[in-house]
């Protein structure tokens, strides 16, 4: 495994460094610049040191944890960089999974269900659809019938400047507070549905499951409407508004997968279910 | 949820109790719905100030607190690129995009500037423009340079002659990189034939606090003087000195609090969505007149706050136009698109009123959104050129009779008109046509093959190459019309060299520039109608400049295209051709050209004291550049560019566009809400 990831770390390194030319290359096509600025660029950067020199340096160094540098936007590092844009990637997919997945997980079941009928042969071919689509096509279509043509939401960005112009806090409190909201609910939810796992009666078990949401609806309406979040709730709002789009896209183009997966799962328990009922009457029979 | 618990039996055998959760379950989602929706008086209240983030600590927070007393409005541009920083001192080290530079405030002075679009030479924070230096005859010249007095800075500190002393010693002690040694150039020596000797800046000192005396190592000219060091950034020492300690800490400031010379600071700063900027009521840096002429400019500057100016510069006779300078909005924000097409889209959608783009529109786009209503459409040459370059230091781009025969047989203008249906304008020359006085008279060869068909041309180029000793065994013919010729047969050079097989012509490939990509097709062709083997390679644009702008490679090529993009002076003859500036040895002639009366006229160039000189000069270079052809100058694409009606500029015709010249010239624009 060590020596699979160092093969990894190495080649890596060496496919990167294949690519002709480096970060600083566009300063060859500056004339104003004294000729042996370039250079000098370089040494700095440590770039003009032989490449098993510097693949060394890379590895001994990654394990160190120091990922040096950005050369892009020095002298920001890597992990300060991600940071920056984490918690808008991490909001936007753990609310795209979550959808995606739930959607999956619905859909799959009303399949199994349904099995045989008319909606399974739209719901299938539909899903398959999805499954298969060019993706960037696909969200360029999207794009441009939803963000253009009916203009229902917006065609990019995550947020209407204007909105923000007099806004105290830049959208990465928004987000950090987005996700901990969204962190929250998914834990009430999901403890509410292992806690009632063990409850046999169905009707109290989809009771007790209803109530938590609605108890989460409650929850939020207070929680958006009190103190800190009531002063950020518009921005959250634009956030939110601008995430309909993108959750929309990629929940199509995601949800086939789990949808065709838990029908299938179903469709096997559910002949295993009856082949077990055959089986205990062959056994009745024969007593 | 007890209660749910306990009797859920009962409530589920409830006739109807699917129908009652959904119905409690959409009045519970219509309360949040309704809830967020909010209203405005709510959205006031309860603001956090301890999480306030970079609210710059300028002028602009005091003037808030005043009543309002500045323009409306807001000007939107579309970029598709985040900047990389809000630091000046970085962006001019090694994050030099132009993204950075579109949105990056008025945080710099200098000496001198540039006036648009007529491209004149006007004082920026210079009482005058000091144009000649003192000789102190040991090998230095000194610029003793006043600088007007009463200049603030945005944080109330004053502009003085320490901020550029502070400036340039930063640049030198920190090690700063890139276009800060271009700005500050360091000198080293004053024997210019001794070892270790580099031109540049000896010293830079304040003889009080409003003169600087810069001391060069050289007598500089218009190239060294006016168009560079006098134009070198300067930045307030009140403010950055705190950060001057090493390079590092220097360029990790943020910047975005940082004081500026305009009427606009930053406001919000939003990294990976959108900048912008807010009018500082307190500003000094608004207002004042601006008459243009074709050589000259005039500035009449009396708001009342800042030091009243009234200058001429150039030649203040003939047609002229005037515009004053606002800014006429509050708000000049920069919103960042994903990429081009969804820049485009959101301007055709109303969202922006200008797409920053250093490339311009595509041609397609550009015709379908010139019908689109409500959008004005202009275009501008480039200040650049696209050519394409021969090895001269390997056979047969060696040979001039070579080069010749290949300019003439190449029938640009077909290609540019009839094949690429005239997006690009034709080029001989090493000037841009909008900079008329600098345009040489085209000679040589080009002249003498200008107008002739293909067959005329072919019979030229084989001339040509007879007149300089290739021999073939059979010359080859052309039949004439459209058809090709039939090639010659056995050529060989001068020396009867044998031309290589195989020979490759590099040049940037079809998606990424199909115009070049194009031509290197045609051009590939015509010279193997000359008897040559040599094939167009489309290759990647970081494929051609490894290759030809690294030493260790500056003989391994034969002929390659790429582009330059030229600055405000047109000293770049000197620094592609002059011998000193060999590839091989770091420098950017990469054809490794080489003509002693070429490098001699250039060095006299780079001395001129004026630009009349400078342009007898410079046709001179020119006129043994046509003789010559290192390179083979192929043709300047315009710049097209869109804006909404609702905008308004003071011009739209200006060589390099509004993009490349002004950012979209924020502080002039109006716009109509």
């Amino acid at each position: 495994m060590i020596a699979v990831f160092f093969v990894f770390l190495v080649s890596s390194y060496l496919l990167f460094n294949a690519i002709p030319g480096n970060a600083f290359s566009n300063l060859l096509l500056n004339p104003t610049l004294p000729p042996d600025a370039y250079e000098q660029v370089l040494a700095t950067y440590g770039l003009d040191k032989p490449l098993f020199e510097r693949l060394q340096l890379y590895v001994v160094n990654f394990f160190k944890g120091d990922f040096g540098y950005s050369y892009k936007y020095y002298p920001k590092t890597p992990i300060e960089l991600i940071a920056e844009r984490l918690p808008r990637t991490l909001m936007l997919f753990s609310i795209v999974n979550i959808v995606a997945f739930y959607t999956g997980f619905f859909i799959g079941k009303v399949l199994a269900w349904r099995r045989g009928s008319k909606s399974e042969t739209w719901i299938t071919i539909t899903s398959v659809f999805s499954y298969t689509v060019f993706y960037p096509w696909f969200a360029l279509m999207m794009l441009w019938f939803f963000g253009y043509k009916m203009g229902w939401f917006p065609i990019g960005k995550f947020l209407y400047p204007e909105k923000w112009y007099d806004a105290p806090f830049d959208s990465d409190v928004i987000f950090a507070m987005m996700i901990k909201f969204v962190l929250v609910i998914s834990l009430i939810q999901f403890a509410a549905y292992t806690a009632t796992r063990g409850i046999e009666s169905l009707s109290s078990r989809r009771n007790i499951r209803f109530a938590s949401l609605i108890a989460i609806f409650i929850g939020s309406y207070f929680y958006w409407n009190t103190g800190e979040a009531l002063a950020r709730k518009p921005y959250a709002a634009d956030i939110a508004y601008h995430m309909i789009l993108p959750v929309l896209v990629v929940t199509i183009v995601a949800f086939a997968g789990t949808a065709l997966l838990t029908r299938t799962t179903m469709m096997e328990v559910l002949k295993k279910t009856i082949y077990s009922q055959q089986e205990q009457r062959e056994l009745v029979k024969k007593e | 949820v007890w209660i749910l618990y306990t009797k859920g039996e009962k409530l589920s055998n409830f006739k109807g109790s699917r129908s009652w959760r959904l119905i409690l379950l959409f009045s519970v989602f219509a309360l949040v719905v309704v809830a967020c929706g909010g209203d405005t008086a709510e959205e006031e209240v309860a603001v956090d100030e301890t999480e306030t983030t970079e609210a710059p600590a300028t002028t602009a927070a005091a003037a808030e607190e005043a009543a309002p007393s500045g323009p409306d409005g807001v000007y939107k541009m579309a970029i598709f690129s985040d900047p990389q920083t809000q630091n000046y001192w970085n962006y001019l080290d090694t994050e030099t995009d132009v993204w950075t530079q579109y949105v990056m405030s008025g945080q710099a002075v200098s000496l001198f500037s540039i006036s648009y679009p007529n491209y004149q030479l006007v004082t920026g924070i210079a009482d005058e423009l000091v144009e000649t230096s003192t000789n102190n005859g040991d090998g230095t010249w000194t610029y003793s340079v006043p600088i007007t007095e009463g200049y603030k800075w945005s944080d109330g500190s004053d502009l003085t002659a320490n901020d550029m002393v502070f400036t340039y010693n930063t640049a030198k002690d920190l090690g700063l990189l890139s276009n800060w040694e271009t700005s500050y150039p360091q000198g080293s020596g004053t024997d210019s034939a001794a070892e270790g000797y580099a031109q540049g800046i000896l010293s830079l000192v304040a003889s009080d606090a409003y003169t600087v005396e810069i001391t060069l190592n050289f007598d500089a000219g218009l190239a060294s003087w006016q168009y560079q060091i006098a134009q070198a950034p300067i930045l307030p020492e009140s403010y950055w000195a705190q950060y001057a300690t090493d390079r590092e800490t220097l360029l990790a400031a943020s910047g975005a609090d940082a004081p500026v010379a305009s009427a606009f600071v930053y406001n919000k700063v939003e990294q990976g969505a959108f900048y912008t900027w807010a009018y500082d009521a307190n500003t000094m840096w608004d207002g004042g007149t601006t008459t243009i002429y074709k050589s000259g400019t005039t500035v009449e500057w009396d708001n009342g706050k800042a030091p009243a100016i009234n200058n001429s510069f150039g030649d203040t006779t003939g047609d002229s136009f005037s515009y004053t300078a606002g800014p006429y909005v509050g708000t000049v924000e920069f919103t960042l698109y994903g990429d081009q097409d969804a820049a485009y889209l959101a301007f055709q959608n109303g969202e922006v009123d200008f797409v920053l783009n250093p490339l311009g529109v595509k041609r397609n786009l550009f015709d379908q959104l010139s019908r689109v209503p409500g959008v004005e459409t202009v275009s501008n040459l480039g200040n650049g050129m696209r050519y394409m370059a021969f090895n001269t230091r390997v056979f047969p781009g060696s040979d001039k009779s070579f080069r010749q025969a290949v300019a003439c047989i190449s029938d640009k203008e077909f290609v540019l008109n009839n094949i690429l249906q005239g997006v690009a304008v034709n080029m001989d020359g090493q000037m841009p046509e909008a900079l008329t006085a600098w345009v040489a008279p085209v000679t040589g060869v080009l002249a003498d093959c200008a107008g002739l068909n293909a067959e005329e041309r072919f019979n030229k180029s084989v001339e040509i190459l007879q007149a300089g000793g290739w021999t073939a065994s059979d010359w080859g013919s052309h039949a004439g019309g459209a058809e090709r010729a039939v090639a010659p047969t056995g050529i060989k050079g001068p020396g009867g060299e044998t031309p290589p097989s195989d020979m490759l012509l590099y040049a940037p490939g079809a998606g990424y520039d199909p115009l070049r990509s194009t031509m290197s097709l045609f051009i590939a062709d015509w010279m193997q109608q000359l008897g040559l083997d040599v094939t167009a390679r489309p290759t990647g644009f970081n494929v051609i400049v490894d290759k030809v702008f690294t030493p260790e490679t500056c003989e391994d090529w034969y002929f390659y295209m790429l582009g330059w993009g030229l600055s405000a002076f047109p000293n770049h003859p000197g620094d592609f051709f002059n011998s000193k500036n060999d590839t091989c040895e770091g420098g950017y002639n990469t054809p490794g050209f080489n003509n002693a009366e070429f490098d001699a006229l250039d060095a006299e160039f780079q001395a001129a004291k004026t630009i009349s000189d400078a342009i007898v000069l410079s046709q001179k270079m020119e006129a043994i550049l046509f003789e010559e052809m290192p390179y083979l100058v192929l043709f300047n694409v315009p710049t097209l560019e869109v804006y909404k009606d609702t905008v308004e500029f003071p011009f739209t015709d200006v060589l390099d566009g509004l993009t490349g010249t002004g950012a979209g010239y924020s502080s002039l624009v109006k716009v109509q809400s």
